[in-house]
């Protein structure tokens, strides 16, 4: 039985898996102070693209979001770009050339600050991509980029550039495969 | 029209902001302090960091 249902249908468990787009996996609660949120079982097997929301955080001063697949803030092999735009009229690019990690977006000492970053392939013994969008500390921000390497990974951290995390929540989604 | 010129933290002025002690690290929902030397490192990847202007709020 597909989708659209009608009043009365008895609804399978095959019907329910077939029709659920995002499915959420885990949330995770951000301490204080923190340099960083390592979030494990995060990526399986089961989807092989994946959605996180991050929102409701604060940092102790302005700095940018970073998120590093694994279980450290620090690895290796991201490239990308980022462009922002500011709504006092300043806009500009950040390239990120084989870092550590990947610039996700700004960040302010105030909850203003909202994220969205698809994550392509995680799991899958080769390179990840990533598509970040969202606002903070004044700016609109777009990312794209990648994790040059043909490892597998069930984790990911979420750190910054500068300064401690405080507050907000990780909301971790896997896309249906069908 | 003058130019601002950017302001970048100093390895003091983070260890002011941070003492040792004070900074944690997580995974999942263990929350625990850094050691000394993660603190220490996590201090000296800051440095030289530019300070970005803080927007005013919205209304």
């Amino acid at each position: 039985m597909g989708y659209p249902y009608s009043s009365g249908d008895v609804l399978t468990a095959a019907d329910l898996n077939q029709s659920s787009g995002l499915v959420f996996i885990k949330s995770q609660t951000i301490g204080t102070s923190v340099a960083s949120v390592t979030v494990t079982g995060a990526f399986s097997s089961t989807f092989e693209n994946y959605r996180i929301m991050l929102s409701g955080g604060v940092l102790t001063a302005p700095s940018d979001y970073t998120i590093t697949l694994g279980n450290s803030e620090t690895g290796s092999g991201y490239y990308g770009s980022q462009y922002y735009d500011t709504y006092s009229g300043t806009s500009g690019t950040a390239r990120m050339v084989n870092v550590a990690t990947l610039r996700i977006g700004s960040c302010t000492t105030f909850a203003e600050n909202a994220y969205e970053i698809i994550v392509f392939r995680p799991f899958v013994a080769d390179r990840t991509m990533f598509s970040a969008n969202g606002y903070g500390n004044g700016s609109s921000i777009w990312t794209r980029g990648t994790q040059a390497s043909s490892t597998s990974f069930s984790s990911f951290t979420i750190g910054s550039l500068s300064h401690a995390l405080t507050g907000g929540t990780i909301r971790v989604y896997g896309y249906n495969d069908g | 029209m003058g130019t601002t010129m950017a302001e970048y933290w100093t390895r003091d002025e983070l260890v002011a902001l941070y003492p040792d002690g004070t900074v944690n690290v997580q995974v999942d929902d263990e929350v625990r302090p850094m050691t000394t030397d993660e603190w220490s490192a996590w201090i000296d990847k800051q440095v030289g960091q530019e300070k970005p202007a803080e927007p005013d709020p919205l209304p």
